[in-house]
């Protein structure tokens, strides 16, 4: 609660310092506020198990996904810097929103009662339909922010009413130590619940607005939706799937299964033929998604570590690349494939990071992405499921495809005479500590074990 | 000191060095560069000492869990240190120490003089994990590694196609050799859910002798070995390995790196006692390997191709050692054989290095008055490989003799005859090379030079060695101690008996009537003026062993056509007709399909609510029915 309470003084602090003169205190006023608030989570997490009448907790896995969060929030915040510079103007505005939306992701994933998930979900959305369409001027930022604020406000009232069939068939709204008074309606309500989730996890059929809204909203918070959303989705699903997996009839499982197979499949297809990078991207997004779904099969809390490692691998991959995208755009003004051409040329650290990003997400021995597949796929086979599993490592061998398509652009010699360009070594630095921290976890995958279980 | 930090030391020092030099190299001059490049074996050979005079027990280090699945089965990042890994060290860091030094001396006029150093290094690292790898996974790393210096090692001087065909040769003939050797070591997971070397052994207990399974997974890992250790049928690429820089092949295809596949069985000596079978092949091939290179060795005039293919037939000696189940024997060999060969090889190099670049050995001749030292050193090294007594090499060769001889006579008649083979070979060779008078061209004369102190002070020292080596030896008529099998004994697993006491001597003075007689003999032959002797022979034993048996050639016939005669058919045929089409299916379903699916993203909103809405129904209706 504390650390909760840390990051809104720190939000409400760089909205104030935005009026002011001086706008340069701002990133590292909110970096701290999320220091700050890690601590405060770290050392407080003992006497504070429980929070709001025991609405919201501790125990198990949300610590992971909340310090997953932080961690990821405090990588995106210093780039919002160079969306400043490109004239964007209202830093202070989005740094507070964004440390708002972590809020409502923490509470997603430690809720302990669906009024708190509900809350928490609609302080993230909120916040995600604003940065949509934080470039005023451009229309397809518009646009995208009034496709996602429509759409999810269709997937929030189905959400609703899964809490609704929820207290109907248990008679409360806490997830735990419920009575269940008429199972079958019980078991729709789980269903429809996971169903609201999905839609905010982009799982295909629910994952349409994902590209429009990926590649209409400014890069920078493409990134944002892109990980700090999945990782709040995923907590919050693993948090509810942890005490209801096991009540709901094997059935849930094959929905889980037929969810993600259709999300890799789906995402597959539509990727090959993309030519924008972001939505290319998104595509992609929506194809680790279903991977990640995999590892819910039979949701224990010893399985924390094999999503949240998942996670770490697709986040870092996500960030490197969303950034790489948009230092291109800013320096090209579009994402468009031939935009990448000869970037090895132009800016050799980026392609380089770029590529290792991209084989992290097609699984490549040596990154974090393969042993995230490896760890994943394993646990199918543990139970069973050799059909999902090849079926899987196929459509993962199936998208390297598009993504050395994507790689080979780079290391092609362009014949534009666009000379060689350079960033500042600050946001180089992060990069490169992105793409090792990559390759360090697929040397040496047990490193951030004591971390994530 | 405390042993874990001195093995921390001996396998990480190199590495540093060969980071460092591989950085920052471009701006060290060359000076800096050598120094940085000797450091790391050094460090590592001090600290082996200091290991081996503290050490009691097998140390292993666990670094940390690299991979593995959720039922316990799991490969660490480990290392060990026992009494057969040590000795190993000893020869990798000693010789490597040696051999460091005196590339200093004879790369120093090189462009890629700091590639070549951190090359180097790489490979002692690469070479270290290899004998310290506590399970197979591990050892594979290093095995690997290694092949991987080999290759750049061997095609060092790039730009000339024949060496960059011939480091691609090695590379080809090892990757077969390793094919093997991975499914050799999966059969071995599968079977025992482990890879862990101490545990593979000791669960070896309940085992059969003579198991189907046990019978596989050895000749698995024994393809690995023709591969590595140079074997027939995959040892062709070792005497065009030659092409690398001389240091080159007295380091790695001599010394070293060849010695890892005898290392890999007498490390898993407990696995292949329990195949019989197995060991007869190893035998066989052993001996045919040292017999075939032994006689062609007969007719090479290029002076390393000699070497190479002496090396090849004394790495047979050592197959054969192990197929006796003799294994600390076949360990002592490498150990001898890496002091007299290297020897050999930098000899080689010192005289290459003194005529400019000459290798024929029909253009040499008389060497002995201007270059002394090198003289002296390499017939120290003549002696020791043919086994007089009581160079190194004649106690070391003498037990192997022996251990055959126990096994079966058969394997005794063809090792000795290719042990006099191999007295006269060498001594052709020494005789062509330093007696005689000069056969190259008068201009060529003038400029002969003795090579620099710091490349002949490794020479005295493996000299040394090459003389003493063999008294950590000594068979038992003559002393009743044996350190090398004694000091080996709790981790290796002989199997072999022991020979009378009249054998050995009637061995001993049949050995020594021999050598005097072929010294004479080639002395007679060789030592001569013109090279007329060198010139090819008309007879057809001649002209087989001149042409290497023609083995690259029915290679060639055999395999290498067919398959790139197989290979073209695919390329014209079968690839654009069947696998192109097979390939731009998918793709072609999977793009057509995602160009049908496109309209579904039509960025109208009411359709993608539609679509939530019937793919919420659909679970439901799938859920409930």
């Amino acid at each position: 609660m504390l650390s909760m309470i840390v990051l809104t003084v720190a939000g409400v602090l760089a909205l104030f310092l935005g009026f002011t003169k001086t706008k340069s205190l701002i990133l590292p006023v909110a970096m701290l506020g999320v220091l700050a608030s890690a601590a405060a989570y770290y050392f407080y997490q003992s006497l504070w198990g429980e929070w709001l009448l025991g609405m919201m907790g501790t125990f198990g896995s949300p610590s992971v996904f909340v310090g997953l969060l932080l961690a990821c929030t405090f990588v995106i915040l210093p780039f919002l810097n160079v969306y400043k510079l490109r004239g964007g103007g209202e830093l202070g505005d989005f740094t507070g929103i964004i440390l708002f939306s972590v809020i409502g992701g923490m509470m997603m994933v430690s809720h302990q009662d669906l009024m708190i998930l509900f809350l928490g979900i609609e302080i993230l959305s909120i916040a995600m339909y604003i940065l949509a369409g934080a470039d005023r001027r451009v229309i397809q930022s518009n646009e995208a922010a009034i496709k996602y604020f429509i759409m999810g406000a269709f997937a929030s009232a189905i959400f609703l009413f899964g809490v609704g069939l929820y207290y109907v068939s248990t008679g409360s709204f806490k997830i735990f130590d419920v009575k269940i008074i008429a199972p079958e309606l019980y078991s729709i309500s789980i269903l429809v619940l996971f169903a609201g989730l999905a839609f905010k996890l982009a799982l295909a059929p629910f994952h349409f607005w994902a590209p429009d809204v990926y590649q209409g909203a400014p890069t920078i918070f493409t990134a944002v939706m892109a990980t700090l959303v999945k990782i709040a989705g995923f907590g919050a699903l693993f948090q509810l799937f942890r005490y209801h997996a096991g009540f709901v009839s094997e059935w849930i499982y094959w929905m889980m299964i037929l969810l993600a197979l259709l999300s890799m499949l789906i995402g597959n297809i539509m990727a090959f033929s993309q030519t924008s990078v972001k939505r290319l991207l998104s595509y992609s997004g929506i194809v680790q998604a279903g991977f990640i779904l995999i590892g819910f099969l039979h949701t224990r809390i010893e399985n924390t570590w094999m999503v949240a490692y998942y996670l770490v691998a697709y986040v870092l991959a996500s960030l490197a690349s969303f950034f790489v995208i948009y230092f291109v755009e800013n320096k090209k003004g579009s994402d468009d494939i031939g935009e990448f051409k000869g970037l090895y040329y132009q800016n050799p650290v980026l392609a380089v990071v770029f590529t290792i990003a991209l084989v992290s997400f097609g699984g490549v021995p040596l990154t974090a992405g393969f042993m995230a597949k490896l760890f994943v796929l394993n646990h199918a086979a543990g139970f069973g499921s050799p059909a999902l599993v090849l079926v899987s490592l196929v459509l993962a061998v199936a998208s390297m495809y598009y993504y050395f398509k994507l790689i080979n652009q780079f290391y092609t010699s362009d014949e534009s005479g666009v000379k060689s360009w350079d960033i500042s070594w600050g946001y180089k630095g992060m990069l490169i500590v992105l793409s090792v921290l990559t390759l360090f976890l697929g040397l040496y995958p047990y490193g951030i074990y004591p971390w994530i279980s | 000191m405390n042993s874990e930090f001195l093995i921390h030391l001996i396998l990480w020092a190199p590495l540093v060095g060969f980071a460092i030099n591989g950085i920052f190299g471009s701006s060290f001059s060359g000076k800096t560069a050598g120094f940085i490049a000797c450091l790391g074996p050094l460090t590592g050979f001090v600290s082996t000492v200091l290991l081996w005079s503290g050490f009691d027990q097998t140390i292993q280090i666990n670094y940390y869990r690299w991979f593995g699945t959720p039922d316990s089965f799991s490969v660490d990042f480990s290392v060990m240190v026992d009494q057969l890994t040590l000795l190993m060290l000893f020869i990798v860091t000693g010789v490597g120490t040696l051999i460091h030094l005196y590339s200093v001396g004879y790369m120093e006029h090189d462009k890629g003089f700091v590639r070549f150093m951190s090359y180097l290094n790489l490979f002692i690292f690469s070479m270290l994990l290899l004998v310290m790898g506590s399970n197979l996974v591990m050892l594979f790393a290093g095995w690997e590694g290694v092949g991987l210096c080999s290759f750049l090692l061997i095609g060092f001087w790039y730009k000339n196609p024949d060496y960059n065909k011939a480091a691609r040769k090695a590379f080809v003939m090892n990757r077969i050799g390793d094919l093997g050797f991975m499914l050799g070591i999966f059969l071995l997971g599968l079977e025992f859910r482990t890879l862990d070397i101490p545990t593979l052994l000791s669960s070896m207990e309940h085992i059969e002798s003579g198991d189907p399974k046990i019978i596989l997974i050895t000749i698995l890992l024994f393809i690995g070995v023709t591969g590595k250790s140079a074997q027939i049928p995959l040892f062709t690429w070792l005497p065009d390995a030659m092409a690398g820089p001389t240091p080159v092949s007295a380091l790695i295809h001599a010394a070293t790196m060849v010695t890892a596949g005898i290392y890999l069985v007498a490390r898993m000596s407990g696995l292949f006692n329990l195949a019989p079978f197995t060991l007869d092949v190893i035998a066989w091939v052993g001996l045919a390997t040292a017999f075939v290179a032994a006689t062609i060795a007969l007719r090479q005039n290029d002076i390393k191709k000699v070497l190479a293919y002496s090396t090849v037939s004394q790495l047979g000696f050592m197959a054969v050692a192990l197929g006796c189940a003799a294994y600390s024997t076949a360990i002592f060999h490498v150990m001898t054989h890496a002091f007299f060969k290297a020897l050999l090889f930098l000899g080689a190099g010192s005289v290459i290095h003194g005529l400019h670049g000459e290798q024929d050995i029909s253009k040499m001749g008389g060497l002995r008055n201007a270059m002394k030292s090198t003289h002296l050193v390499f017939l120290i090294g003549t002696l020791a490989i043919a086994g007089v007594p009581p160079l190194a090499g004649f106690f070391s060769k003498d037990e192997i003799l022996a251990a055959a001889f126990s096994h079966s006579i058969w394997y005794f008649v063809i090792l000795a005859l290719t042990a006099v083979l191999t007295a006269w070979y060498m001594f052709r060779l020494y005789f062509a090379t330093f007696h005689g008078s000069y056969r190259g061209s008068k201009e060529t004369e003038a400029g002969i030079h003795e090579s620099g102190l710091v490349m002949l002070a490794p020479l005295f020292v493996l000299a040394f060695l090459s003389v003493v080596g063999g008294f950590a030896g000594m068979p038992e008529t003559i002393s009743s101690k044996h350190l090398v099998s004694d000091f080996l004994k709790p981790v290796v697993a002989d199997h072999a008996h022991s020979v009378s006491h009249s054998f050995e001597y009637i061995l001993w003075g049949v050995t020594l009537v021999l050598l005097v007689l072929i010294v004479w003999l080639t002395n007679k032959m060789y030592s001569v003026n013109s090279a007329e002797v060198f010139r090819s022979g008309s007879g057809w034993v001649g002209r087989i062993l001149e042409g290497k048996y023609y083995l690259d050639e029915i290679y060639e016939t055999l395999i290498s056509g067919p398959l790139r005669s197989t290979g073209t058919w695919f390329k014209n045929v079968m690839d654009p007709g069947v696998i192109d089409q097979a390939v731009k299916l998918p793709g072609l379903v999977f793009r057509n399909a995602g160009v049908a699916l496109r309209p579904l993203q039509s960025g109208i909103i009411s359709w993608y609510m539609i679509s939530i809405v019937l793919g919420l129904l659909a679970m439901i209706y799938l859920f409930l029915f």
